[in-house]
């Protein structure tokens, strides 16, 4: 089976062709969804909606072209729908008089590297936007036109994002970005 | 070290790559049940379909509007009144027994209906009166106080054509009281409806669309209405819009 054929059955209704796309491209999807949300069961959540939606939508996939970015595209909005889904409950708890308590992923709890922890921590502080732009740029190694194809935004909102989140980062992280991976100091 | 020369990129690099593939090793069986188990028939209807019964709802709420037909209101609310933000950080305090601590969301589980009426507790609202709404997911989990109290909260996600609408409930533990706000932002106004109040939030870049309602209702639970509509060109995030005001008002006389 190729990644075409997959697509073909999809647009005749066969789950085969679902169970193809999935086993090729739901790794990579709970990956992105993960770095994002930062939540593990978000981020299942995130991918089965996106493949469902990618299900329902094929006849809007443009024939002959990658699934895959398309997929991703699905893939980082319905993330992002997430943490302002999120962010509305926060908002019914501020009507109640309450807050939420944003407990760490415990990955990042353990993470014993505190420069890494700190890194980590500094990047869920980004704005959802920029944080989504950051996890392709840097956790797929995309380029800027990707990533702006894949988001759907302008190539100069990409640049700007980009630029504005790696001013942030740098301004929380401090001496550390000139750290390496060991806690050496870079020369 | 200059910026484009220090060690951020490479760190970022290597975090996210370290945090993403230790946090997910490999497929996760749940992804695939659900989606095998969303895929079903009824969840192929054509979008084409779907617009025309988004179109139909759009132009039964319209003339029910126009001709003045009484639409009963889905639920009767307490009123909402604005207060100080001390008075309403004042207000907590008291309730939570001197505590100003913050309560923890647990996690949510999916479930069906019943069972999530069953663990919450109260009567669960649904999207009943609005037409081709179709209830795709039911979340249901609760809210944990310093002081031991606990209030239940139920998750109801719909598609009504290409919309998507979020329904969250959550029980006040003080149910008689209005809803307090402290202090209204520029795209918030309250509106009157049926003799009950709504609290409508519009949409930054469009101001005719309307982005979530919030409400109490007169049995203490505490409603915010989240509407996903197709994304407006003027919003560069990408994301999705809110609804015209004729199916934000259809979906909260709906609810029952």
């Amino acid at each position: 089976v190729t990644e075409e054929q997959a697509v073909e059955d999809l647009r005749l209704g066969r789950e085969a062709g679902l169970e193809f796309l999935m086993a090729e491209h739901e790794v990579r999807a709970l990956r992105v969804a993960y770095a994002i949300t930062g939540n593990r069961a978000s981020a299942e959540d995130v991918v089965a909606e996106a493949f469902l939606k990618a299900y329902r939508n094929i006849g809007r996939f443009e024939a002959g072209r990658p699934f895959g970015p398309w997929f991703l595209r699905i893939v980082t909005n319905e993330a992002l729908q997430v943490i302002r889904r999120s962010r509305r409950a926060e908002r019914v708890y501020a009507l109640l008089g309450r807050q939420s308590d944003r407990t760490p992923d415990p990955l990042e709890q353990v993470e014993t590297n505190e420069v890494r922890r700190r890194v980590l921590g500094a990047v869920r502080e980004l704005a959802p936007n920029e944080r989504a732009a950051v996890t392709l740029r840097y956790l797929l190694d995309m380029d800027e036109r990707s990533v702006a194809e894949t988001l759907g935004w302008p190539v100069g909102t990409v640049k700007t994002r980009l630029h504005r989140a790696r001013a942030q980062l740098r301004d929380r992280l401090g001496e550390d970005v000139n750290m390496d991976a060991s806690g050496e100091r870079r020369r | 070290v200059t910026h484009e020369h220090d060690g951020l990129e490479p760190m970022l690099r290597a975090a996210l790559d370290d945090y993403a593939s230790h946090g997910i090793r490999g497929r996760r069986p749940a992804v695939r049940d659900r989606v095998l188990a969303g895929a079903t028939p009824r969840a192929r209807r054509s979008r084409r379909v779907r617009r025309v019964v988004l179109a139909l709802a759009v132009v039964a709420a319209l003339l029910a509007l126009a001709t003045g037909a009484a639409i009963a209101a889905g639920v009767l609310t307490q009123p909402i009144v604005q207060v100080p933000v001390e008075v309403w950080q004042q207000h907590f305090a008291q309730e939570h027994h001197g505590s100003t601590g913050k309560g923890t969301i647990q996690p949510a589980q999916v479930s069906g209906l019943a069972e999530a009426e069953r663990r919450a507790g109260f009567h669960v609202r649904t999207l009943q009166g609005v037409d081709g709404a179709e209830l795709v997911q039911v979340t249901s989990g609760s809210v944990v106080f310093q002081d031991g109290s606990r209030e239940p909260e139920v998750d109801l996600e719909y598609q009504v054509g290409d919309t998507r609408v979020s329904v969250t409930e959550t029980r006040d533990p003080h149910p008689n009281t209005p809803l307090e706000v402290p202090g209204l932002a520029p795209n918030m106004h309250i509106e009157t409806i049926g003799g009950s109040q709504y609290l409508f939030q519009l949409d930054t870049y469009d101001p005719a669309e309307v982005r979530d309602v919030q409400f109490k209702t007169t049995d203490g639970v505490v409603f915010s209405v989240n509407f996903f509509g197709p994304h407006h060109p003027d919003n560069p995030s990408g994301g999705p819009g809110g609804v015209d005001h004729a199916f934000a008002v259809g979906a909260v006389r709906g609810l029952s």
